[in-house]
């Protein structure tokens, strides 16, 4: 700690240290949500909407050939005088048939448009969420392990008793208001932070060998 | 089919930015110094765009998908 150190309170930092832990997990987490619910839309858009229209379409083209038959069938037929019928049923029942087929026709190219625009916006998303977990899994350790350092700092001037504007640029509360701020914390916010802490444990033996690494 | 969830996930991360951004605001009324300058340029600035980005395309992503589901359903 150089002498433009300026620090009120050692138990802010340590929050924030649990803080940033709750922030990874919890960032990961709505990461790996979106990804599941993202790739199951897309499984659907992909997958079940393509095979259902193409089932309908088959549906569709049979009922417009049925349709026809029967039209035909109706054009050759006479009505009890010998009269030739109207047929206007059967028109009506073609009509129908081919507006189905064709708006299941739409839904086809609809189906491919969406597929097609959803796949790009797909690559988009999963390039900038790698980018992200990539800088997660870089900074993330690093900044606890700073933090690390400078509590560990912290801790020894007070230790020593080397703390206080006349002595050192650190400034500190009391010793007694720091034990009395980490004991008025609430148990179950506690629990939590040690929770997080010891997720933390594994993320901070991982950003001592990044720092390792790189002054090697 | 349902893509509600998609936006939550998007939610959830923005929202847990802001409390590490709140939180980190709170920390240095505590702790301002240049340890403490150099942790937010080097930390959090660093990921501020990134993931401003990511929610960007989370969010592109998700209407697309409401969109597809809008016009694709049965």
């Amino acid at each position: 700690m150089n002498e433009g150190a300026h620090v009120g309170s050692i138990a802010a930092v340590r929050e924030f240290r649990a803080a940033l832990c709750t922030f990874a997990h919890d960032a990961r987490d709505a990461l790996v949500a979106f990804d599941t619910e993202s790739r199951r839309s897309l499984e659907w858009l992909f997958e079940a909407v393509p095979k259902h229209w193409r089932k309908e379409l088959r549906r569709a083209e049979e009922a417009v050939t049925q349709a026809r038959i029967d039209l035909e069938r109706a054009r050759n037929s006479r009505l009890p005088g010998g009269e030739p019928r109207s047929c206007l049923a059967e028109r009506k029942a073609l009509e129908r048939a081919r507006g189905r087929r064709q708006y299941v026709e739409e839904k086809i190219q609809k189906a491919r448009h969406w597929a097609a625009v959803a796949s790009r916006e797909s690559k988009e998303y999963r390039g900038r969420a790698h980018q992200l977990e990539a800088l997660f899994d870089e900074h993330v350790p690093r900044a606890l392990a700073q933090l690390d350092r400078v509590l560990a700092t912290l801790e020894s001037y007070v230790a020593a008793g080397n703390y206080g504007p006349n002595r050192f640029a650190l400034v500190t509360r009391p010793p007694d208001a720091e034990s009395q701020a980490m004991a008025s914390a609430p148990t179950d916010a506690a629990d939590e932070r040690d929770q997080r802490e010891r997720e933390c444990s594994e993320t901070n033996d991982a950003a001592d060998a990044v720092e390792r690494g790189s002054k090697a | 089919m349902r893509t509600g969830d998609l936006t939550a996930g998007a939610a959830k991360l923005q929202e847990s930015w802001k409390k590490l951004r709140a939180h980190w605001d709170a920390t240095t009324v505590e702790w301002h110094d240049a340890v403490s300058q150099d942790f937010e340029a080097r930390y959090l600035d660093a990921i501020e765009p990134q993931l401003a980005a990511t929610l960007d395309r989370m969010r592109a992503l998700a209407q697309v998908l409401t969109s597809a589901q809008h016009e694709c359903e049965q």
